[in-house]
């Protein structure tokens, strides 16, 4: 698992982190069941505040990729976080192109659920 | 491989023989029950009948053996034998003792420890231990390959980091946990706590997490991330990837080897980090070409 942060780029650092971390999971680097390291560990490692980590898994756990449990730490989830993984990036582009010719939330979720219906 | 597995288990089956054959063939000259457990000054304290004894005493052997085949066959290292054949000539002793300890008595606790039981189970362990030097001798550590760096923007922090460990050996230091409780109960309390600790060391030492950042190689051991082992950046002279064998190693685990130290889980890939002295660390860990690149660029921005 390899986590990369630039304070320079104009992306806040949680979401940095929660990229990377997604990236790893598509690319398989980091399976189902596999710990994350702690966030303490993580914020040392990286020269960042732990509240920047906390912050990146609490993106990643609302995208179903991995699980925090007190005490126990950030777990990848069962099933199949790979392929998860890919659709999250897939989404997020998907809104970012979206977000470009200036449509709304409302907009892409209704073209979502027409690409959905037509499968 | 085969072999270190018969060399490591077979010296437990022999050394509960002697104590089993005694309980089972010598019923008219002992007592009903017989004493099973010594206090400090070597006085029976505890008793239960000569077949429940003899039967704990073949499990023990079993286990034991069973324990010891794997960790040997696993391992292939010459001092695991030597270790199964020292704690068997040990335990073998002291079971035999205390099963003869009972010999001729009508009531069992006058039972008390012979005067040579612990000089019989030092001879005993530095004899069996021996059988280590049965195994073949471990071959030469093959050259490290170098990997090229990788690109690091000028304000960019990268952490990499993978957990490591060896389910097998958590298995061994939970197994030794409970025999050091069974031996502590039935033997005496010092025997069990010294197979406990063994136990409880082996647990820690079992699994780990490898991390590499700004700050050098770190190897966090244990649910706790301690004991840690870490070389900073400023100390490695150069980080490379590696094909091992446990072997190289003489077994598995944290290693201490001419040249250097390793932390071995599994044969194959490792990330292999020199420092400035010439001393080399080992860590078997999956995709160390990353680590190795990493590191890599780490020491080119602080020469820089």
């Amino acid at each position: 698992m390899l986590i990369r942060v630039d304070p320079a780029r104009s992306t806040p650092l949680a979401d940095q982190i929660a990229a990377s971390v997604r990236r790893g999971i598509a690319e398989g680097s980091a399976g189902a069941g596999e710990r994350l390291p702690a966030a303490r560990q993580l914020a040392d490692s990286l020269g960042v505040s732990i509240h920047t980590v906390l912050a990146g898994y609490q993106q990643l756990r609302d995208e179903g990729l991995i699980e925090l449990r007190r005490g126990r730490g950030a777990i990848v989830c069962a099933g199949s976080p790979a392929g998860r993984a890919a659709v999250v990036e897939i989404a997020q582009q998907l809104v970012a192109a979206a977000r470009r010719i200036d449509l709304d939330d409302e907009e892409i979720i209704t073209m979502v659920r027409a690409a959905a219906a037509t499968r | 491989m085969k072999a270190r597995a018969v060399l490591g288990g077979a010296p437990h089956l022999v050394a509960v023989t002697p104590a089993i054959v005694l309980l089972a063939t010598a019923g008219a000259r002992l007592p009903d029950p017989v004493a099973t457990h010594f206090g400090p000054a070597g006085h029976a304290d505890q008793f239960t009948d000569r077949w429940t004894l003899a039967l704990i005493t073949a499990a023990l052997g079993v286990g034991m053996a069973a324990i010891f085949a794997v960790v040997s066959h696993r391992s292939g290292a010459r001092w695991t034998v030597a270790a199964s054949g020292a704690t068997a000539g040990w335990l073998g002793a002291v079971l035999f003792a205390c099963a003869a300890a009972n010999l001729d008595l009508t009531d069992a606790s006058a039972a008390s420890l012979p005067a040579w039981t612990f000089p019989l189970a030092v001879v005993a362990a530095g004899a069996a231990s021996l059988i280590g030097f049965a195994v073949p001798k471990a071959a030469a550590v093959a050259g490290p390959r170098s990997v090229p760096t990788m690109e690091l923007g000028a304000t960019e922090q990268v952490s990499w980091s993978r957990s490591v460990g060896a389910w097998w050996l958590v298995l061994l230091g939970g197994s030794l946990i409970a025999a050091g409780a069974a031996l502590g109960v039935l033997v005496r309390p010092g025997v069990g706590l010294a197979v406990g600790v063994a136990g409880a060391l082996a647990a820690l030492l079992a699994t780990g997490r490898v991390t590499v950042d700004r700050r050098g190689l770190t190897v966090a051991f244990g649910p706790f991330g301690w004991p840690r082992i870490r070389v900073a950046a400023a100390e490695i002279a150069a980080a490379e990837v590696a094909d091992v064998k446990p072997t190289q190693f003489g077994g598995w685990g944290y290693r201490i080897v001419p040249g250097g130290r390793g932390v071995i889980f599994r044969s194959g890939e490792a990330l292999v980090v020199t420092r400035r002295s010439g001393s080399q660390l080992t860590v078997t860990v999956d995709d160390p070409a990353t680590a190795a690149a990493l590191l890599g660029a780490i020491s080119d921005r602080r020469e820089r």
